[in-house]
């Protein structure tokens, strides 16, 4: 493991790594890591500045996240999380459980890998939304909802075109916790509601094999999804 | 009636500051003038920025650039008719030049507001440490392509972008785009600090370039 982290020392080109994480972790791979020592690493590489604050990402069930939490002492998480999958890997309960231990929680996938934020939603979801009294575009909707819970910290976004970022950045500069409306929450819940059995949960889930496995196809990523 | 307006009604403290985008295009010449209770009796309050003399021993100060479209010969001759000594206009007249520019200021700013949309970064903190992280980060799993690779030239100067717009945490993974994806995302820091380490200058305090890593067993 010391070996893994000076490589990434030298390729990032710094010599030290401020919210470090354990990537990907499920049950099983916690226990894993957890009999070759993870935790005297973790301790070792921030007693000698290699690292500041230690976290993990997570992509198991809600039962394991708890466990994990509970298993060291990390300043932070990171889940996955968006209004589809509320009850998916951490979900709601494990967003909150994160935060009663005074944790840090960054939020990845907020649009599901881009699908909850096309322009073109379904015809009954763009219904939906054209009700609300303030107009929002899908995206701006999903990042909105999350960042509406105070229990979370940082949302990541796979942004890579410029207008994009510029969309993010105007849509954070108005984000702050708690600032939808109980009118606006409901509104997103029937969308979610409208979502649910859908083909957004398929293409998601194929985009992630994609992304995750460098274009191959590989069975064991292909099981860690389902 | 506030104490420091100036003829056109504008405040002249918002006009000072160059706040005010049509400040620069008033009737009054950019006179700034504090008013005292006794209307008629005002006296200059200083140059206002961009701002040059009107004429050797002039009392007014013009504005460098005034929009065509507030400028007429009927305009300026009224005004050097009434308005003497940087002394706004007598009442009827006053209150006209207030209703009609007052309207086109009101205007100029609603369109500087849409087309000039501020972004400013929201930060909220870690419950441990206290560090202030904005609560928008730049993941590196889906950085732009070219030619099936990471085109580096564009993802460098978007992440860097995202940075001075002040993101503050940078997430990426060793096997993200094939174990390219560190490199890239630890560039535009490079640039930023010149040596490669710690956080880039235009973060605040508590800033932090966050790293997530990959550990394989």
């Amino acid at each position: 493991m010391d070996k893994y982290l000076n490589a990434q020392l030298q390729r990032l080109g710094t010599d030290h790594i401020d919210y470090y994480l354990i990537h990907a972790l499920e049950g099983a791979v916690w226990d894993s890591l957890a009999t070759l020592g993870i935790r005297d690493f973790l301790d070792q590489a921030k007693k000698d500045g290699r690292i500041v604050n230690a976290g993990f990402s997570f992509h198991g069930l809600a039962g394991d996240f708890k466990r994990i939490v509970d298993a060291y002492d990390w300043v932070f998480c990171q889940i996955q999380y968006n209004y589809l999958d509320q009850q998916f890997q951490a979900g709601t309960e494990g967003l909150e459980y994160a935060a009663s231990k005074r944790m840090g929680v960054v939020i990845m996938e907020p649009l599901r890998g881009g699908n909850l934020g096309l322009p073109t939603p379904p015809p009954a979801v763009a219904a939906i939304w054209a009700e609300a009294k303030t107009r929002r575009t899908p995206v701006a909707w999903a990042l909105r909802w999350v960042w509406n819970h105070p229990e979370v910290t940082v949302v990541l976004s796979g942004m890579n075109e410029e207008a994009h970022i510029e969309q993010n950045l105007a849509i954070a500069s108005e984000a702050q916790a708690g600032s939808l409306t109980e009118e606006e929450l409901e509104l997103v819940d029937r969308v979610r509601a409208n979502l649910q059995g859908t083909d957004a949960g398929g293409l998601y889930g194929l985009r992630l094999l994609h992304a995750l496995s460098g274009g191959r196809a590989d069975s064991q990523v292909l099981r860690f999804i389902q | 009636m506030p104490r420091s307006w100036n003829c056109n009604g504008l405040k002249s403290s918002r006009v000072s500051k160059g706040l005010c985008p049509l400040a620069a295009g008033g009737i009054s010449h950019g006179a700034i003038v504090q008013r005292s209770r006794k209307w008629n009796a005002s006296k200059p309050l200083g140059i206002p920025k961009g701002s040059r003399p009107l004429a050797a021993g002039g009392v007014s100060w013009a504005p460098m650039a005034r929009p065509a479209r507030l400028r007429s010969p009927a305009s300026d001759g009224i005004r050097q008719l009434f308005c003497r000594n940087g002394r706004s206009a007598p009442f009827p007249l006053r209150v006209w030049w207030q209703r009609r520019y007052g309207r086109q200021r009101e205007a100029g700013r609603k369109q500087h507001a849409a087309t000039t949309r501020r972004i400013v970064m929201l930060y909220r903190r870690m419950p441990q440490n206290g560090d202030k992280l904005s609560i928008l980060g730049f993941g590196c799993m889906r950085l732009p392509m070219a030619g099936g690779t990471i085109d580096e030239a564009r993802a460098i100067a978007q992440i860097r972008g995202a940075i001075d717009h002040g993101v503050n945490y940078v997430d990426t993974a060793w096997p993200y785009h094939g174990g390219k994806a560190s490199r890239c995302s630890a560039r535009p820091f490079r640039r930023a600090t010149g040596s490669g380490s710690g956080s880039p200058p235009s973060c605040p305090r508590g800033a932090s370039t966050a790293v997530r890593t990959w550990t394989s067993i």
